[in-house]
């Protein structure tokens, strides 16, 4: 089993999810591809440790943070 | 325990500590609410969509347990740091002109002033050098004058006296 995180691909851009999945690769592999509107981020569960909630919410922050940083303002 | 509220669009989730309220991507533009979520986000987690087409959908839940009022509390927080944002966006837009004539002007005069000041300093050096040869060649005439005035074998004095 596989928890999927969407990331709409208007807000989110895919340089900054690869550039997360790069620096939590400890935490397992992390699978990512586009369907429709949205990339998709297939965290498997074996790869989850301890509250499997906290690391797709802290996944999602640190891919927020990359696109908030990296961003031209 | 989820509420929603029809006129803020706000949907609280007591039991996740999350609250997730929409922002009109018409008035508020993406890097305004990136810089929104930026005040936030060390503290909290943030994740945005938008699924229909020009609303934005905000997600803010707390790292420990909050309470309805501590969550409407952050909604709030986030929605006066988009005002904010954006105010501060709007003045800088309107100032860009007046400051951009202000720093070229600034850099013009400093610019000029330096090559004014640069002209001088190789006028004055012009007029030195030409001050110092002028002195050279009068200590020269002075110097061959005296080469004649003091001829040893002249004694206009009558002081020389024979050897006995």
């Amino acid at each position: 089993m596989t928890n999927v995180l969407q990331f709409h691909q208007k807000i989110y851009t895919q340089a900054s999810i690869q550039s997360a999945i790069e620096q939590f690769r400890d935490f397992g592999s992390f699978q990512v591809s586009s369907r429709g509107k949205y990339f998709e981020v297939a965290i498997p569960e074996s790869s989850l440790e301890g509250d499997s909630d906290m690391l797709a919410h802290e996944f999602k922050n640190y891919v927020l943070y990359l696109d908030i940083t990296h961003a031209d303002h | 325990m989820t509420t929603f509220k029809k006129a803020t669009k706000t949907y609280l989730n007591i039991k996740e500590s999350e609250i997730r309220f929409s922002v009109d991507s018409k008035i508020y533009s993406k890097d305004v609410i990136f810089k929104a979520c930026y005040a936030l986000i060390d503290k909290i987690y943030v994740f945005l969509d938008s699924p229909v087409t020009g609303e934005l959908v905000v997600y803010l839940k707390t790292k420990k347990k909050a309470t309805q009022k501590q969550l409407e509390k952050l909604r709030d927080e986030f929605l006066n740091e988009l005002l904010n944002v954006s105010i501060r966006k709007n003045v800088s837009q309107k100032n860009q002109k007046a400051v951009e004539h202000i720093i070229g002007g600034a850099i013009n005069a400093a610019l000029t002033k330096q090559k004014v000041q640069h002209t001088e300093h190789t006028a004055q050096e012009d007029e030195d050098i030409q001050e110092i040869e002028k002195e050279i060649a009068a200590l020269k005439k002075e110097l061959e004058a005296d080469m004649k005035e003091g001829d040893y074998d002249e004694d206009p004095l009558d002081i020389r006296k024979p050897i006995a």
